[in-house]
């Protein structure tokens, strides 16, 4: 049962050994990588903050779907500029103006078009006027939206405007917006539309695209090309628009998508990879110690300590497992501030130490019986010597085994509870990302690429220790050892 | 006149199992000159490996009855108490080679460490300077110093047993015990085995309790043999004594069965079992196999003195014949 360099070799030579060791160390350079980049409040400071999703387009399939669908989907395009293009004089006033640019490249509508201003300074209490304009490819400016800005009363001047919030426009949306281009329609197209029917068919639709004729019906195409966002400021000379931008909202976005809150899947999955392994490893660790630890003492001191270890196993061990935890965690959740991974890892531990303390035990009573063990004795090794120093080494490479064993359980069992709704949502799990999603309803409308990749990464990581585990049994059962 | 290392008297070790109780040692007594040997011999499950058992106070769970005296260098030590005991007396002064015990190393740690451990225990040594004293006996005992980084299972059988001689050796104790320990190992190597045993007992003048089945292999090495059948000891004295002139018929039956170089003689073999240890027979326990069987050995015998050192537990040689 002695783990040496042989025990290495003939585990690098079994495939499954291999492709789990593979898979590890896959994981734990995702992990690092994780680690490294991503702040460690990652799930309150990001994930959980709708402000750092606010640009994205939500619910969209990633970026590389456009192999399938046969057509490419439009990509989410942001547009910043932080300087002004220059100054206009229209009708005796000089506006400052700003430009953003975009280039509509596929055969699609953009989801929406929205524009954010920040931290505009104005020097004078008369404020600031906007005007935002739109031109298209084919030459056409449409004056969208007019709006001022004034500070108020009694304010140091300058002024900074939208600096605690900023100035978002949802120009796809705005009612406004809906006017302008109606007027619009009207006079180049000649089509009379009301503003329900221009809700019905879309802002963007009028905005990107071009009426065509189809057996009798007006059917919006989209136009390609640049367009421009201009924007217009009217104030003193001084007065000044720190940053503006302009989002063009994709069909697609990423490489895993977005959930219905805009968030980008493939990062919050790649976050899960290390609290995948952290709850896999510090759970099997603290398991398999406490498991191991109990078996060996009750194998070896016998007696009452024996008979209250195994009674209480016997009963834990037949505790119905998830019922069971979930019970424990849903209570231990309802503490306010108590943090619910930690209720989670506790819960698994407190159940999961009993099958390894039977099984070691068991073992602990023939080691007990060996010469060695009563050669030790006779030498006048103390219990405890006897135990950690005679006794666990002969164990080790077994209860090692055990530890990767339950390592996949550790990690299947907070996937359940996260799905159960007992997750913590302020950490990006595998199974707190499923969970919303199946709240979301992303199976029935087909978001498949919010429910099947965690889906898999939960798989991959219960794959890669049963595979270990497979490796590392020839060394540990030698009866398995083919020589 | 040379002190007695050890003295033995009426010692009795009782084993109690659901069958009933097991008289493995019923009444022995002996004694073991300083620097002496004294080789046991008998057969299987007669209570060799109980007797030694009894000396270095191992008992199992099991034990019914433990008495006697049993003096070391003159100071009774069956009254000890056992942590005191464990503490001075076990692997200190009386150290023990296990029956079988090469064959049941701790497969996964380092000999060396194996053998370092006693002083680790009884004297608070760290491991390295514990390693540094092994390493010294390893080189007394004939092993290279490269083998303490070895594991059991890389060792030959020879090599093994010498390091549970190690083992015992490692804080010079003044009697070593050595159950069988060359049974499990050929014939070249057992006599490897002797020799390095001779060698110790000649340069640290030590005094050994040596178990064997074997009687050749007992003359070889042993100044005294205690003879033992049933649970006691039917005859013992000085070695050439018992070997030439044995008095107890099972001892002259068990002498003569030494098969013979250039001696037309068959050895001779010995009809029927010994009698079994719970609930032995009343009189003398040899009684069922003995030729010279007569009324009074119904009757359990005395030990008998025959001469010097010599004694024998049979009635043929007891007063009223
Ligand atoms: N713990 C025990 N409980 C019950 N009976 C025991 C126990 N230990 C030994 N015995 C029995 O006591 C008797 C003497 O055993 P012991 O091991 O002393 O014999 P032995 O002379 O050393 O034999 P061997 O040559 O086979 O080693 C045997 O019948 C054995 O079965
Ligand atoms: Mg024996």
């Amino acid at each position: 049962m002695s783990v040496t360099r042989s025990g290495w070799q003939i585990y690098i030579s079994s495939l499954v050994g291999k492709a789990g060791l593979i898979l590890l160390i896959f994981m734990v350079v995702a992990s690092i990588y994780v680690l490294a980049t991503y702040p460690l409040d990652y799930g309150i400071r990001v994930w959980s903050n709708p402000k750092s999703w606010a640009d994205n387009p939500i619910t969209v399939p990633p970026t590389w779907v456009d192999f399938f669908t046969g057509r490419d989907l439009v990509t989410h395009h942001i547009t910043i500029t932080t300087t002004s293009k220059g100054t206009e004089t229209i009708a005796g006033l000089k506006f400052k103006v700003y430009e953003l640019d975009y280039d509509l490249e596929e055969d699609g509508f953009p989801t929406y078009l929205m524009i954010k201003i920040y931290n505009v300074s104005m020097y004078s209490e008369r404020g600031v006027y906007f005007v935002i304009n739109f031109t298209r490819p084919d030459g056409d400016e449409i004056r969208l939206i007019t709006f001022a800005e004034v500070p108020p009363p009694n304010s140091d001047l300058p002024y900074i405007a939208f600096s605690k919030n900023e100035k978002i426009i949802f120009l796809s949306k705005e009612r406004s917006v809906g006017f302008s281009l109606l007027t619009y329609i009207n006079s180049k197209y000649n089509l009379n539309y009301t503003i329900d029917k221009l809700n019905e068919i879309n802002y963007n639709k009028v905005l990107f695209g071009i009426p065509t004729e189809e057996g009798g019906e007006v059917v919006w195409k989209p136009l390609k090309g640049v367009y421009k966002i201009n924007v217009y400021m009217l104030g003193e000379d001084k007065d000044n628009i720190a940053m503006l931008k302009a989002v063009f909202g994709g069909e697609s976005y990423g490489f895993l998508g977005t959930d219905d809150n805009g968030r980008d899947l493939a990062q919050g999955l790649l976050f899960g990879f290390p609290v995948a392994l952290a709850i896999g490893f510090f759970t099997s660790i603290v398991t398999t110690a406490i498991g191991a630890s109990l078996g060996i003492i009750s194998g070896y001191k016998g007696g009452r300590v024996d008979e209250i270890i195994q009674r209480i196993s016997d009963v834990v061990y037949n505790f119905p497992f998830l019922p069971i935890i979930i019970l424990i965690v849903f209570i231990i959740s309802r503490m306010p501030g108590f943090p619910r991974l930690l209720a989670i890892f506790g819960a698994i531990v407190a159940l999961g130490w009993p099958g390894l303390t039977i099984l070691i035990r068991s073992m602990v009573l023939s080691l007990k019986q060996s010469q060695f063990i009563e050669a030790a004795r006779a030498i006048g090794a103390s219990d405890r010597r006897i135990m950690f120093k005679h006794i666990f080494p002969n164990l080790a490479p077994f209860i090692f085994a055990q530890m990767i064993f339950f390592t996949p359980g550790a990690i299947l069992a907070e996937a359940a509870l996260s799905f159960l709704g007992l997750g913590d949502p302020n950490i990006p799990t595998w199974g707190q990302i499923i969970e919303e999603s199946f709240r979301a309803g992303a199976a029935l409308n087909g978001w498949w690429w919010w429910v099947l990749p965690p889906g898999l990464l939960i798989m991959l990581a219960a794959i890669t220790f049963v595979f270990i585990a497979l490796g590392l049994e020839p060394i540990v059962n030698p009866k398995l050892q083919e020589r | 006149m040379v002190k007695n290392i050890l003295e033995v008297r009426d010692l009795y070790l009782y084993y109690k199992t659901y069958k009933g109780i097991v008289q493995a040692v019923d009444g022995i007594s002996f004694n073991i000159p300083e620097g002496q040997t004294l080789g046991i011999v008998g057969e299987s499950g007669c209570g060799k490996s109980s007797t030694a058992n009894t000396i270095i106070r191992l008992l199992p769970k099991n034990t019914y009855k433990y008495e006697g005296s049993i003096k070391l260098n003159g100071e009774e030590i069956t009254t000890i108490p056992m942590d005191e005991f464990r503490r001075t007396i076990r692997w200190r002064k009386v150290a023990m080679v296990f029956q079988g015990a090469m064959n049941s190393l701790n497969p996964v740690l380092k000999v060396g460490f194996q053998v370092a451990e006693p002083l680790i225990v009884h004297l608070g040594m760290d491991k390295s300077e514990a390693l540094d004293r092994a390493r010294q006996v390893f080189e007394k005992i004939g092993l290279t110093p490269a083998f303490l980084d070895r594991y059991p299972h890389e060792l030959s059988g020879g090599m093994r047993q010498r390091i549970v001689i190690a083992m015992a050796m490692i804080m010079n104790p003044q009697l070593l015990i050595l159950d069988e320990p060359t049974s499990a190992l050929d014939v070249s190597i057992q006599a490897q085995i002797m020799n390095l045993l001779k060698s110790l007992k000649k340069e640290y003048h030590l005094s050994m309790i040596f178990i064997t089945h074997d009687i050749a292999l007992a003359s070889d090495i042993s100044d005294l043999l205690a003879v033992m059948y049933a649970g006691e000891i039917v005859e013992y004295g000085p070695i050439e004594e018992v070997l030439l002139n044995p008095q107890h018929p099972y001892a002259q039956k068990l002498i003569a069965s030494i098969p013979r170089l250039r001696e037309d003689k068959e050895p001779e073999f010995l009809p029927g079992n010994p009698p079994g240890l719970i609930n032995p027979p009343k009189g003398c326990r040899f009684a069922s196999r003995c030729p010279y069987r007569f009324e009074k050995c119904s009757e359990a015998p005395d030990l008998v003195w025959i001469n010097g050192n010599h004694y024998v537990k049979c009635h043929l040689y007891s007063e009223g014949k």
